[in-house]
């Protein structure tokens, strides 16, 4: 027998401390079961793609920036990519590796707050501030290449802005050592931790079809078991030269698509980029780092390009009418892709579960609203 | 067994006064009021505490190093170093909650929700007068001294319902709901746990139960037999329920509620709600303390003569169980409503039965054999857990070892 209250709305956001940034969610509940968790966007509106119409190439830039502020670096990649494939702009070989480090290591940054915040919304603070000790080095190294320590603006059109080099290359293998050491401590103490997992296995469960109906990528997509990421399927810049694997939903516990294996899954990815980290800092040659561009003036056409970020797929589609400025931009964010079906599968769950599964699917509302 | 030292004091001030009723009246001020400062001490160090061994287990630099530039001499004696270990957020953290504006929601039930903190204070501190803190020492020696407490402790959930229910905002609602759904569920295995102490020892006064354990450390009774040892952790993970700490710390809980029941108070009233909490875990480590691991009997024989060791005695062994903890608050992710009740009445409940029985059944069996075998089952169980975590220690540094 079941017994039915009335029904209570009450919003969650935009000023709640586990919707991550300022998501508004409209709770239909009964009890403690959310009947239906509506989200409302748009707090973070900056109008970002109509102010990229209106500066040069490479000012869009530190626009993008700002979408994804957790994991800039991917951002601008994704942007300066499709740039570079209007203008047909080539790209120096040490240039693309310093990209790849960058890009690798903001990778590593962002799913450790990930980490972290998700600690956090299951009730464990400590994770939260070791995965900040962790992340801190990071930032001390992408500060020394880029000069800046979150909104970097490190890659422009034909390159990056300065040189990788032997100290920051040392800083970095000292950072793939230790954070080596650190993984199965995280490990210890939040993944496998008994209540841990029974608060996350087999809750806020996205399946395979819902990912790909609602074209959730990234390590929302490969927690249900899919091998999707662009550095291997779809390969851009120097990604075909590194060895590491897909991480994919190990279903150690719970089912596939699950919290558990969506947390699981970005900590696999800190241990593969790390993995390329340590190769592309072996490889990398000497040269330049930036191409000589004067004026960057591509020829009409359109482009859509795409890389694969933090959160997943994140592309632009660029319009250029042959003048100094784009003629339009329009951004794909896989943050507004995994929130798009979130009515949909925080059907019937509990409060403390939607935490999960809002925890889990690792929005950033600076690129879901941009 | 009366309490020799309130008997005392008052019959000495009755003479002094030559009236009776007021000379309990005063006995009632000034122990009330001794044990109101010693919280009040205890609730700003535990909070310190709370903070320094978060700050441990954190890498957290503010709690070690914030705090006044320059050192503390008294009379030319160095007693504080520069930042004075943190001990200034101390101070400053008071100010703070004293110059906060107090502030009412404007739809709130006014009255309510200002008696609501008051409340849950008072009912805390309540339980502190049928503590006994040395033989003959009891600052109230009731006869039925637990069901004061077990009262008190009850009422503390009427003072959450009411300041959930006054602020007047859903947040603070469900977390009032929870926590009535908590502190109902959990006082049944709780009771049952200390149920089987009174069984054993034959009284309802605390000073009782804890001179039943005077002697070696194996007479307390987590130590006596296998069911009390039970009934013990019982206890202690009821106790962790009961004042709302993680890892059921769901009707405060920070990511899904905002801060529960709490949410709109400012200030001093909320500072009250945080005083109660922590006296609180003081409050029920005492109580395991008392009615589990010996009181304040030290557990050496040779100590038990000298009385005036009590309270330090007890007051050790309570802090040891707070400290624990403040650990496992920093260690262990939260509940769900639902796991919480799984857990409390698919597991704990069956489980505090079955030690309430077991105890009653030791009752009949006295001998030495008996003795001898009930402590041995406690020493398998305790080295079954070193072993776990000796195991523990052991993979991580194993995984240590193998990625460097």
């Amino acid at each position: 027998m079941t017994v039915h209250g009335e029904e209570l709305v009450i919003n969650m956001g935009p000023q709640h401390p586990s919707t991550h940034g300022v998501l508004r969610l409209l709770l239909k509940t009964d009890g403690e079961v959310v009947g239906e968790a509506l989200p409302q966007i748009g707090y973070l509106h900056r109008c970002f793609e109509k102010s990229a119409e209106r500066v040069s190439w490479n000012g869009v830039v530190p626009y993008t920036d700002r979408m994804d502020y957790v994991a800039a670096i991917s951002n601008e990649w994704s942007f300066v990519l499709a740039a570079e494939k209007l203008g047909n702009a080539t790209v120096p070989e040490r240039g693309e590796y310093c990209r790849v480090i960058s890009a690798e290591l903001q990778r590593i940054a962002s799913h450790l707050v990930a980490f972290g915040t998700f600690g956090i919304d299951m009730g464990a603070f400590t994770p939260f501030l070791h995965a900040f000790r962790d992340r801190e080095k990071i930032l001390d190294i992408l500060e020394m290449m880029s000069g800046a320590r979150l909104l970097y603006h490190y890659i422009r059109i034909g390159g990056v802005m300065s040189d990788c080099d032997s100290k920051i290359c040392e800083m970095i293998k000292l950072f793939i050592k230790d954070m080596r050491t650190r993984l199965p401590e995280y490990h210890q103490l939040l993944s496998y931790n008994r209540i841990f997992i029974e608060r996350t296995a087999n809750v806020g469960i996205i399946t395979r079809e819902q990912a790909i109906n609602y074209n959730i990528t990234g390590p929302n997509l490969r927690a249900t078991g899919m091998e999707w990421d662009l550095r291997k399927c779809d390969p851009y810049s120097i990604y075909d030269r590194f060895e590491f694997k897909i991480a994919v939903g190990t279903c150690e516990h719970g089912v596939s698509g699950d919290s558990w294996n969506r947390y699981m899954v970005r900590l696999i990815e800190i241990e593969e980029s790390l993995k390329i980290l340590e190769q592309a800092v072996e490889q990398i040659p000497a040269g330049p780092i930036s191409a000589a561009i004067k004026v960057f003036k591509p020829a009409p056409g359109e482009i859509y390009a795409r890389t694969e970020g933090a959160r997943g797929e994140i592309g632009f589609y660029v319009i250029s009418d042959g003048d100094l400025k784009p003629f339009r931009v329009k951004a794909k964010s896989p943050s507004f892709c995994a929130l798009s079906g979130f009515h949909e599968y925080s059907r019937n769950l509990m409060i403390a579960d939607l935490v999960a599964l809002l925890g889990s699917i690792d929005i950033v509302l600076g690129e879901v609203d941009r | 067994m009366s309490s020799f030292l309130q008997n005392y004091f008052v019959s000495f001030i009755a003479g002094l006064l030559n009236h009776q009723p007021l000379a309990w009246i005063l006995y009632g001020i000034i122990s009330g009021a001794v044990i109101l400062g010693v919280l009040s001490a205890y609730g700003a160090l535990a909070v310190y505490a709370e903070r320094k061994i978060m700050a441990f287990m954190q890498c957290r630099l503010g709690p070690m190093e914030v705090g006044p530039e320059i050192e503390l001499r008294i009379a030319g004696m160095k007693i504080l170093p520069k930042g004075w270990y943190g001990l200034g957020v101390l101070i400053a953290d008071g100010i703070k909650l004293l110059g906060k504006e107090d502030t009412v929601p404007a739809k709130a039930d006014s009255l309510i929700f200002k008696l609501a903190p008051a409340i849950v204070f008072a009912a805390t501190i309540t339980s502190f007068v049928v503590i006994p803190f040395a033989p003959f020492f009891t600052p109230a020696d009731i006869d039925a001294g637990i069901l004061v407490i077990l009262a008190a402790s009850s009422i503390v959930a009427v003072g959450i319902v009411m300041g959930g229910y006054a602020s007047n905002n859903k947040w603070s609602l469900y977390g009032a709901i929870r926590s009535v759904a908590q502190v109902v569920s959990y006082e049944v295995p709780m009771g049952l746990a200390l149920l089987s102490v009174v069984m054993t020892t034959g009284s309802l006064a605390l000073a009782d139960i804890a001179d039943n354990q005077s002697g070696w450390a194996w007479n307390w009774h987590a130590f006596s037999n296998v069911w009390l040892f039970i009934a013990a952790i019982i206890y202690i993970i009821s106790s962790l329920a009961e004042t709302n700490r993680t890892p059921f710390d769901i009707p405060e809980a920070e990511a899904e509620l905002v801060a529960g029941y709490h949410t709109e108070y400012s200030g001093m009233r909320f500072a009250l709600f945080m005083f109660a909490e922590y006296i609180n875990m003081l409050l029920v480590s005492l109580i395991a303390s008392v009615f589990f691991f010996g009181g304040y009997y030290s557990g050496i024989q040779w100590l038990d003569r000298y009385y005036f060791l009590g309270p330090f005695v007890l007051g050790a062994k309570a802090l040891l169980l707070v400290i624990i903890m403040i650990w496992l608050r920093w260690t262990l992710p939260r509940f769900r409503v639902d796991q919480l009740m799984t857990l409390c009445w698919k597991a704990m409940l069956p489980l505090s039965i079955i030690a309430f029985v077991g105890a009653a059944a030791a009752l009949f069996q006295t001998s030495l054999v008996f003795a001898i075998f009930w402590r041995f089952c406690i020493l398998i169980l305790l080295a079954l857990f070193a072993f776990e975590v000796a195991k523990g220690i052991r993979t991580k540094s194993i995984s240590r070892k193998a990625t460097e």
